[in-house]
Protein backbone atom coordinates (compact mmCIF):
# COMPACT_ATOMS: atom_id res chain seq x y z
CA UNK A 1 0.00 0.00 0.00
CA UNK A 2 2.83 2.27 0.70
CA UNK A 3 4.78 1.80 -1.99
CA UNK A 4 1.05 2.17 -4.62
CA UNK A 5 0.90 5.51 -2.76
CA UNK A 6 4.44 6.67 -3.03
CA UNK A 7 4.59 5.83 -7.06
CA UNK A 8 1.01 7.53 -7.26
CA UNK A 9 2.27 10.60 -5.29
CA UNK A 10 5.61 10.39 -7.75
CA UNK A 11 3.45 10.10 -10.94
CA UNK A 12 1.34 13.20 -9.47
CA UNK A 13 4.23 15.00 -9.21
CA UNK A 14 6.19 14.47 -12.10
CA UNK A 15 3.07 14.82 -13.82
CA UNK A 16 2.48 18.73 -12.72
CA UNK A 17 6.49 19.60 -13.05
CA UNK A 18 6.36 18.59 -16.72
CA UNK A 19 3.06 20.53 -16.31
CA UNK A 20 4.74 23.91 -14.87
CA UNK A 21 8.07 23.90 -15.03
CA UNK A 22 10.11 24.61 -18.44
CA UNK A 23 7.89 27.41 -19.63
CA UNK A 24 9.94 29.54 -22.06
CA UNK A 25 9.06 33.23 -22.70
CA UNK A 26 9.45 35.48 -25.45
CA UNK A 27 12.71 37.50 -24.56
CA UNK A 28 12.66 40.36 -27.37
CA UNK A 29 10.03 43.19 -26.86
CA UNK A 30 9.12 44.28 -30.57
CA UNK A 31 9.64 48.01 -30.90
CA UNK A 32 9.32 49.48 -34.17
CA UNK A 33 5.41 48.71 -34.35
CA UNK A 34 2.54 49.96 -36.81
CA UNK A 35 0.05 52.09 -35.14
CA UNK A 36 -2.82 49.77 -34.92
CA UNK A 37 -0.39 46.35 -35.65
CA UNK A 38 -1.23 43.70 -32.91
CA UNK A 39 1.95 41.90 -31.94
CA UNK A 40 2.30 38.68 -29.95
CA UNK A 41 4.09 37.88 -26.75
CA UNK A 42 4.85 34.14 -24.86
CA UNK A 43 4.08 34.01 -21.48
CA UNK A 44 2.25 31.33 -20.13
CA UNK A 45 -0.14 31.82 -23.00
CA UNK A 46 0.12 34.18 -25.69
CA UNK A 47 -0.45 37.44 -25.11
CA UNK A 48 -1.56 40.03 -27.91
CA UNK A 49 -0.62 44.00 -27.77
CA UNK A 50 -0.94 46.84 -29.64
CA UNK A 51 0.23 50.51 -29.20
CA UNK A 52 1.94 49.07 -25.98
CA UNK A 53 -1.47 47.76 -24.31
CA UNK A 54 -2.25 44.50 -23.83
CA UNK A 55 -5.24 43.48 -25.99
CA UNK A 56 -6.22 40.18 -25.35
CA UNK A 57 -4.58 36.69 -23.81
CA UNK A 58 -5.58 33.13 -24.11
CA UNK A 59 -7.14 31.24 -23.38
CA UNK A 60 -10.17 33.24 -23.26
CA UNK A 61 -9.14 36.49 -25.68
CA UNK A 62 -11.24 38.54 -24.38
CA UNK A 63 -11.19 41.48 -25.89
CA UNK A 64 -10.23 40.55 -29.22
CA UNK A 65 -13.16 40.41 -31.20
CA UNK A 66 -13.87 44.60 -30.74
CA UNK A 67 -10.30 44.91 -31.61
CA UNK A 68 -10.35 43.61 -34.38
CA UNK A 69 -14.27 44.03 -35.71
CA UNK A 70 -13.78 45.82 -38.66
CA UNK A 71 -12.08 42.74 -40.76
CA UNK A 72 -14.76 40.33 -41.04
CA UNK A 73 -12.50 37.04 -41.32
CA UNK A 74 -10.79 38.41 -38.01
CA UNK A 75 -13.55 38.95 -36.43
CA UNK A 76 -15.00 35.88 -37.44
CA UNK A 77 -11.88 33.94 -36.12
CA UNK A 78 -11.61 35.90 -32.79
CA UNK A 79 -15.40 34.65 -31.92
CA UNK A 80 -13.97 31.55 -32.79
CA UNK A 81 -11.05 32.02 -30.32
CA UNK A 82 -12.93 32.92 -27.26
CA UNK A 83 -15.56 30.61 -27.92
CA UNK A 84 -13.19 27.45 -27.86
CA UNK A 85 -10.73 29.00 -25.36
CA UNK A 86 -13.83 29.16 -23.06
CA UNK A 87 -15.04 26.03 -23.75
CA UNK A 88 -11.14 24.52 -22.87
CA UNK A 89 -10.97 26.24 -19.78
CA UNK A 90 -14.29 24.53 -18.83
CA UNK A 91 -13.47 21.21 -19.67
CA UNK A 92 -9.69 21.24 -18.04
CA UNK A 93 -11.06 21.83 -14.90
CA UNK A 94 -14.22 19.59 -15.12
CA UNK A 95 -10.91 17.06 -16.69
CA UNK A 96 -8.69 17.59 -13.56
CA UNK A 97 -10.97 17.28 -11.13
CA UNK A 98 -13.11 14.13 -12.03
CA UNK A 99 -9.50 12.83 -13.02
CA UNK A 100 -7.68 13.40 -9.52
CA UNK A 101 -10.72 11.78 -7.87
CA UNK A 102 -10.32 8.61 -9.65
CA UNK A 103 -7.24 8.12 -7.31
CA UNK A 104 -10.09 6.64 -5.07
CA UNK A 105 -9.43 3.63 -6.36
CA UNK A 106 -6.92 3.27 -4.39
CA UNK A 107 -8.87 2.85 -1.62
CA UNK A 108 -9.96 -0.73 -2.75
CA UNK A 109 -6.40 -2.07 -1.39
CA UNK A 110 -7.17 -1.22 1.53
CA UNK A 111 -10.62 -2.44 1.32
CA UNK A 112 -10.36 -5.51 -0.43
CA UNK A 113 -13.93 -6.96 0.39
CA UNK A 114 -15.37 -4.32 -1.80
CA UNK A 115 -12.17 -3.93 -3.94
CA UNK A 116 -13.73 -4.34 -7.31
CA UNK A 117 -16.23 -1.20 -6.98
CA UNK A 118 -13.36 0.84 -5.47
CA UNK A 119 -11.26 0.31 -8.72
CA UNK A 120 -14.24 -0.03 -10.99
CA UNK A 121 -15.18 3.62 -9.98
CA UNK A 122 -11.52 4.89 -10.00
CA UNK A 123 -11.30 3.63 -13.04
CA UNK A 124 -14.25 4.77 -14.25
CA UNK A 125 -13.97 8.18 -12.99
CA UNK A 126 -9.97 8.23 -14.29
CA UNK A 127 -11.27 7.59 -18.00
CA UNK A 128 -13.98 10.41 -17.77
CA UNK A 129 -11.00 13.07 -16.37
CA UNK A 130 -9.03 11.93 -19.28
CA UNK A 131 -11.42 11.69 -22.10
CA UNK A 132 -12.58 15.10 -20.52
CA UNK A 133 -8.68 16.67 -20.23
CA UNK A 134 -7.77 15.37 -23.71
CA UNK A 135 -10.64 17.23 -25.39
CA UNK A 136 -9.75 20.40 -23.58
CA UNK A 137 -6.59 20.25 -25.24
CA UNK A 138 -8.33 20.15 -28.75
CA UNK A 139 -10.36 23.23 -27.99
CA UNK A 140 -7.01 24.78 -26.27
CA UNK A 141 -5.32 24.26 -30.22
CA UNK A 142 -8.60 25.92 -31.80
CA UNK A 143 -8.29 29.06 -29.86
CA UNK A 144 -5.12 29.53 -30.33
CA UNK A 145 -5.02 28.78 -33.72
CA UNK A 146 -8.01 31.17 -34.43
CA UNK A 147 -6.54 33.96 -31.89
CA UNK A 148 -3.18 33.87 -34.35
CA UNK A 149 -5.19 33.79 -38.02
CA UNK A 150 -7.70 36.28 -36.41
CA UNK A 151 -4.57 38.47 -35.68
CA UNK A 152 -2.80 38.00 -39.13
CA UNK A 153 -6.50 38.78 -41.09
CA UNK A 154 -6.30 41.99 -38.92
CA UNK A 155 -2.64 42.72 -39.71
CA UNK A 156 -2.69 42.42 -43.17
CA UNK A 157 -5.74 44.67 -43.95
CA UNK A 158 -5.72 46.90 -41.08
CA UNK A 159 -2.97 46.77 -38.64
CA UNK A 160 0.70 46.31 -40.35
CA UNK A 161 -0.59 49.25 -42.63
CA UNK A 162 -0.90 51.47 -40.13
CA UNK A 163 -4.41 51.49 -39.48
CA UNK A 164 -6.85 50.56 -36.26
CA UNK A 165 -10.38 49.84 -36.77
CA UNK A 166 -10.91 52.77 -33.56
CA UNK A 167 -9.24 55.12 -36.40
CA UNK A 168 -9.45 53.65 -40.08
CA UNK A 169 -6.96 56.20 -41.76
CA UNK A 170 -4.53 54.65 -43.84
CA UNK A 171 -1.05 56.66 -44.50
CA UNK A 172 -0.38 57.01 -47.86
CA UNK A 173 1.52 54.64 -49.78
CA UNK A 174 5.48 55.05 -50.42
CA UNK A 175 5.03 53.89 -54.23
CA UNK A 176 4.17 51.73 -56.46
CA UNK A 177 6.03 48.04 -56.07
CA UNK A 178 8.31 47.27 -59.06
CA UNK A 179 7.71 44.66 -60.88
CA UNK A 180 8.89 43.03 -64.15
CA UNK A 181 6.63 45.20 -66.39
CA UNK A 182 4.17 43.88 -68.85
CA UNK A 183 5.40 44.27 -72.58
CA UNK A 184 3.14 47.49 -73.73
CA UNK A 185 3.82 49.87 -75.98
CA UNK A 186 0.95 52.09 -74.32
CA UNK A 187 2.44 51.85 -70.44
CA UNK A 188 0.93 50.04 -67.50
CA UNK A 189 -2.37 51.80 -66.24
CA UNK A 190 -1.82 53.56 -63.34
CA UNK A 191 -3.82 51.83 -60.00
CA UNK A 192 -4.53 54.64 -58.23
CA UNK A 193 -7.35 56.09 -59.15
CA UNK A 194 -6.49 59.57 -57.84
CA UNK A 195 -3.46 59.51 -60.77
CA UNK A 196 -5.56 58.87 -63.60
CA UNK A 197 -6.15 61.77 -65.40
CA UNK A 198 -9.54 63.60 -65.90
CA UNK A 199 -10.86 62.77 -69.68
CA UNK A 200 -11.41 66.04 -71.52
CA UNK A 201 -14.66 67.39 -71.01
CA UNK A 202 -17.22 67.42 -74.05
CA UNK A 203 -17.31 70.85 -75.54
CA UNK A 204 -20.23 72.71 -74.17
CA UNK A 205 -22.79 73.82 -77.20
CA UNK B 1 -11.52 -18.90 -2.43
CA UNK B 2 -11.25 -15.27 -1.20
CA UNK B 3 -7.97 -15.19 -3.09
CA UNK B 4 -9.88 -16.66 -6.44
CA UNK B 5 -12.25 -13.89 -6.19
CA UNK B 6 -10.46 -10.86 -5.65
CA UNK B 7 -7.95 -12.26 -8.62
CA UNK B 8 -10.54 -12.46 -10.86
CA UNK B 9 -11.91 -9.19 -9.65
CA UNK B 10 -8.40 -7.90 -10.68
CA UNK B 11 -8.80 -9.06 -13.97
CA UNK B 12 -12.31 -7.48 -14.23
CA UNK B 13 -10.83 -4.37 -13.47
CA UNK B 14 -7.23 -4.77 -16.08
CA UNK B 15 -9.94 -5.25 -19.02
CA UNK B 16 -12.32 -2.26 -17.70
CA UNK B 17 -8.67 -0.32 -17.50
CA UNK B 18 -8.17 -1.15 -21.09
CA UNK B 19 -11.75 -0.47 -22.07
CA UNK B 20 -11.56 3.00 -20.51
CA UNK B 21 -7.99 3.70 -21.99
CA UNK B 22 -9.44 3.17 -25.29
CA UNK B 23 -12.83 4.59 -25.10
CA UNK B 24 -10.94 8.11 -23.98
CA UNK B 25 -8.15 7.96 -26.44
CA UNK B 26 -10.64 6.81 -29.31
CA UNK B 27 -13.32 9.65 -28.25
CA UNK B 28 -10.74 12.16 -28.44
CA UNK B 29 -8.96 10.93 -31.30
CA UNK B 30 -12.22 10.57 -33.28
CA UNK B 31 -12.58 14.36 -32.40
CA UNK B 32 -8.97 15.31 -33.45
CA UNK B 33 -7.09 17.64 -31.54
CA UNK B 34 -5.66 19.59 -34.51
CA UNK B 35 -6.86 22.87 -35.61
CA UNK B 36 -5.80 23.52 -39.39
CA UNK B 37 -5.55 26.86 -39.98
CA UNK B 38 -6.90 28.11 -43.49
CA UNK B 39 -4.95 31.72 -43.47
CA UNK B 40 -2.58 32.15 -46.21
CA UNK B 41 -0.25 34.59 -45.57
CA UNK B 42 -0.09 37.02 -48.86
CA UNK B 43 3.89 37.41 -50.37
CA UNK B 44 4.19 41.27 -49.12
CA UNK B 45 7.31 40.82 -47.35
CA UNK B 46 6.30 40.80 -44.10
CA UNK B 47 7.68 38.44 -41.74
CA UNK B 48 4.60 36.84 -39.46
CA UNK B 49 3.43 33.97 -37.01
CA UNK B 50 1.26 31.18 -38.94
CA UNK B 51 -0.29 28.69 -36.94
CA UNK B 52 0.60 25.36 -38.88
CA UNK B 53 0.39 21.87 -37.19
CA UNK B 54 -0.96 22.78 -33.54
CA UNK B 55 2.49 25.52 -33.23
CA UNK B 56 3.61 28.74 -34.16
CA UNK B 57 5.84 28.41 -37.01
CA UNK B 58 7.60 31.75 -39.10
CA UNK B 59 6.49 32.57 -42.50
CA UNK B 60 8.70 34.58 -44.21
CA UNK B 61 6.36 35.80 -46.54
CA UNK B 62 8.49 36.00 -49.85
CA UNK B 63 11.26 37.82 -47.20
CA UNK B 64 14.91 36.35 -47.60
CA UNK B 65 17.30 36.26 -44.95
CA UNK B 66 20.74 36.61 -45.52
CA UNK B 67 23.51 35.16 -43.87
CA UNK B 68 23.95 38.94 -41.69
CA UNK B 69 20.56 39.37 -41.12
CA UNK B 70 20.27 35.18 -39.76
CA UNK B 71 23.58 36.09 -37.75
CA UNK B 72 22.08 39.17 -36.33
CA UNK B 73 18.44 37.35 -35.91
CA UNK B 74 20.43 34.59 -33.36
CA UNK B 75 23.07 37.51 -31.75
CA UNK B 76 19.64 39.60 -30.70
CA UNK B 77 17.21 36.86 -30.08
CA UNK B 78 19.79 33.90 -29.16
CA UNK B 79 17.72 31.43 -30.69
CA UNK B 80 19.66 29.29 -32.72
CA UNK B 81 17.04 27.83 -34.93
CA UNK B 82 14.00 29.76 -36.72
CA UNK B 83 10.86 27.58 -36.95
CA UNK B 84 9.51 27.76 -40.19
CA UNK B 85 6.94 26.39 -42.48
CA UNK B 86 9.08 23.86 -43.61
CA UNK B 87 11.18 22.96 -40.49
CA UNK B 88 13.90 24.57 -38.15
CA UNK B 89 16.16 26.52 -40.41
CA UNK B 90 20.11 27.75 -38.70
CA UNK B 91 21.04 30.71 -38.00
CA UNK B 92 24.67 31.21 -38.59
CA UNK B 93 26.71 32.29 -36.22
CA UNK B 94 28.78 35.02 -37.85
CA UNK B 95 30.19 38.76 -36.88
CA UNK B 96 28.31 41.21 -38.04
CA UNK B 97 29.73 45.01 -38.26
CA UNK B 98 27.95 47.25 -35.82
CA UNK B 99 24.96 49.52 -37.09
CA UNK B 100 22.83 51.82 -35.59
CA UNK B 101 19.26 50.97 -34.17
CA UNK B 102 17.34 53.61 -33.34
CA UNK B 103 13.66 54.04 -32.94
CA UNK B 104 12.19 56.82 -33.62
CA UNK B 105 8.81 58.62 -33.38
CA UNK B 106 5.91 56.74 -31.18
CA UNK B 107 4.65 54.35 -33.83
CA UNK B 108 6.15 53.15 -37.26
CA UNK B 109 4.53 54.79 -39.99
CA UNK B 110 4.50 51.94 -42.68
CA UNK B 111 6.18 51.96 -46.06
CA UNK B 112 4.29 50.08 -47.91
CA UNK B 113 4.44 49.70 -51.76
CA UNK B 114 0.76 49.80 -53.62
CA UNK B 115 -2.16 51.86 -54.32
CA UNK B 116 -3.65 54.37 -51.82
CA UNK B 117 -6.31 52.65 -50.16
CA UNK B 118 -9.47 53.80 -49.85
CA UNK B 119 -12.22 53.07 -47.30
CA UNK B 120 -15.30 51.83 -49.12
CA UNK B 121 -17.74 51.12 -46.09
CA UNK B 122 -16.86 53.20 -43.18
CA UNK B 123 -16.09 50.91 -40.20
CA UNK B 124 -15.01 48.09 -42.61
CA UNK B 125 -11.57 47.68 -43.89
CA UNK B 126 -11.48 47.63 -47.41
CA UNK B 127 -10.99 44.32 -49.45
CA UNK B 128 -7.46 44.22 -50.67
CA UNK B 129 -7.40 42.59 -53.89
CA UNK B 130 -3.85 42.85 -54.11
CA UNK B 131 -2.23 42.71 -50.97
CA UNK B 132 0.44 45.98 -50.86
CA UNK B 133 4.02 45.40 -50.62
CA UNK B 134 6.76 45.85 -47.86
CA UNK B 135 9.15 45.06 -49.90
CA UNK B 136 8.87 46.99 -53.36
CA UNK B 137 10.93 44.39 -55.43
CA UNK B 138 9.74 41.08 -54.14
CA UNK B 139 11.79 38.11 -55.06
CA UNK B 140 9.11 34.95 -55.15
CA UNK B 141 9.97 32.63 -52.51
CA UNK B 142 11.84 29.31 -52.83
CA UNK B 143 15.65 30.63 -52.57
CA UNK B 144 16.71 31.28 -48.70
CA UNK B 145 20.46 31.78 -48.15
CA UNK B 146 20.80 30.22 -45.02
CA UNK B 147 20.84 26.56 -44.14
CA UNK B 148 18.00 23.87 -44.77
CA UNK B 149 15.61 22.99 -42.62
CA UNK B 150 16.93 20.35 -40.62
CA UNK B 151 13.99 17.77 -39.40
CA UNK B 152 10.21 18.73 -39.15
CA UNK B 153 8.14 19.84 -36.30
CA UNK B 154 8.54 18.51 -33.13
CA UNK B 155 5.65 18.34 -30.33
CA UNK B 156 2.80 16.09 -30.08
CA UNK B 157 1.50 14.94 -27.04
CA UNK B 158 3.90 13.12 -24.56
CA UNK B 159 3.86 9.10 -24.61
CA UNK B 160 2.74 7.17 -22.30
CA UNK B 161 4.98 4.28 -21.03
CA UNK B 162 4.04 1.13 -20.28
CA UNK B 163 6.05 -0.65 -17.30
CA UNK B 164 7.90 -3.57 -18.08
CA UNK B 165 6.05 -6.15 -15.78
CA UNK B 166 6.09 -10.37 -16.97
CA UNK B 167 6.78 -13.31 -14.95
CA UNK B 168 4.25 -14.06 -12.05
CA UNK B 169 1.01 -15.22 -11.83
CA UNK B 170 -2.04 -13.54 -14.22
CA UNK B 171 -3.54 -11.87 -10.76
CA UNK B 172 -0.40 -10.48 -9.64
CA UNK B 173 -0.18 -8.63 -12.95
CA UNK B 174 -3.74 -7.85 -13.45
CA UNK B 175 -3.26 -6.12 -9.75
CA UNK B 176 0.00 -4.20 -10.68
CA UNK B 177 -1.84 -2.98 -14.16
CA UNK B 178 -5.09 -2.08 -11.49
CA UNK B 179 -2.70 -0.44 -9.55
CA UNK B 180 -0.97 1.41 -11.84
CA UNK B 181 -3.45 2.43 -13.88
CA UNK B 182 -5.64 4.14 -10.96
CA UNK B 183 -2.92 5.83 -10.22
CA UNK B 184 -1.57 6.53 -13.77
CA UNK B 185 -5.18 8.25 -15.28
CA UNK B 186 -5.72 10.94 -12.89
CA UNK B 187 -2.13 11.88 -13.03
CA UNK B 188 -2.39 11.83 -17.03
CA UNK B 189 -5.88 13.92 -16.96
CA UNK B 190 -4.37 16.26 -14.67
CA UNK B 191 -1.43 16.59 -16.76
CA UNK B 192 -3.71 16.96 -19.86
CA UNK B 193 -5.86 19.55 -18.11
CA UNK B 194 -2.80 22.06 -16.88
CA UNK B 195 -0.75 21.54 -19.61
CA UNK B 196 -0.67 23.88 -22.86
CA UNK B 197 -1.00 21.55 -26.23
CA UNK B 198 1.72 24.14 -28.07
CA UNK B 199 5.44 24.04 -27.40
CA UNK B 200 6.25 26.82 -25.51
CA UNK B 201 10.13 27.10 -26.54
CA UNK B 202 8.53 26.91 -30.15
CA UNK B 203 6.16 29.40 -29.64
CA UNK B 204 8.73 31.93 -27.94
CA UNK B 205 11.11 31.35 -30.69
CA UNK B 206 9.07 32.07 -33.61
CA UNK B 207 7.32 34.94 -32.04
CA UNK B 208 10.79 37.02 -30.97
CA UNK B 209 11.89 35.99 -33.95
CA UNK B 210 9.53 37.19 -36.10
CA UNK B 211 9.21 40.38 -33.91
CA UNK B 212 13.07 41.00 -34.13
CA UNK B 213 13.40 40.80 -37.85
CA UNK B 214 10.14 42.81 -38.32
CA UNK B 215 12.15 45.49 -36.43
CA UNK B 216 15.62 45.15 -38.21
CA UNK B 217 13.82 45.71 -41.28
CA UNK B 218 12.12 48.60 -40.60
CA UNK B 219 15.16 50.19 -39.78
CA UNK B 220 17.06 51.39 -41.83
CA UNK B 221 20.75 50.71 -41.96
CA UNK B 222 20.66 46.81 -40.25
CA UNK B 223 21.35 43.73 -41.65
CA UNK B 224 17.97 42.65 -42.46
CA UNK B 225 17.22 46.23 -43.80
CA UNK B 226 14.22 46.93 -46.24
CA UNK B 227 15.56 48.79 -48.91
CA UNK B 228 16.51 52.30 -47.28
CA UNK B 229 14.79 51.66 -44.26
CA UNK B 230 12.56 53.73 -42.75
CA UNK B 231 12.79 57.93 -43.49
Amino acid sequence: MNSAHKAASLLLLSSLATTLGGCATTTYAPRVVARGELTLQYDHGYKMNAGGERIASGLSYSGLDKYVRCVPQAHTHARAAQSAGRTAIALSILGGVIGASGLIGLAGLADTDHLGAWVGGGLGLGAVGLTLAGLSWRFKNHANGNAVDAMNYYNDSVGSLGASCDDLRYPAPAGAPIEAPPVDPAGPLPTDPAAIPALPSPPSL
Amino acid sequence: MHLQAGSSALRLGAAATVCGLLVSLGSVGSVGCSYSSSYTAPTDGRPRVVWVDDSPAVDLAGSQISADCGAELRRITQHETMPTRAGNMALPERYVPSYSFGVGSEFWVPRYYGPQIYIVRPGFAPPLIRPPLFLPSLVRPGSIHLAAPSGGHGGGMGRIGTGGGGGGNVGKGAAILVVLAVSVMPAIAIGLAASTPESPTRSAQAIDLVNAYNDLARSSGTPCSFVGGAP
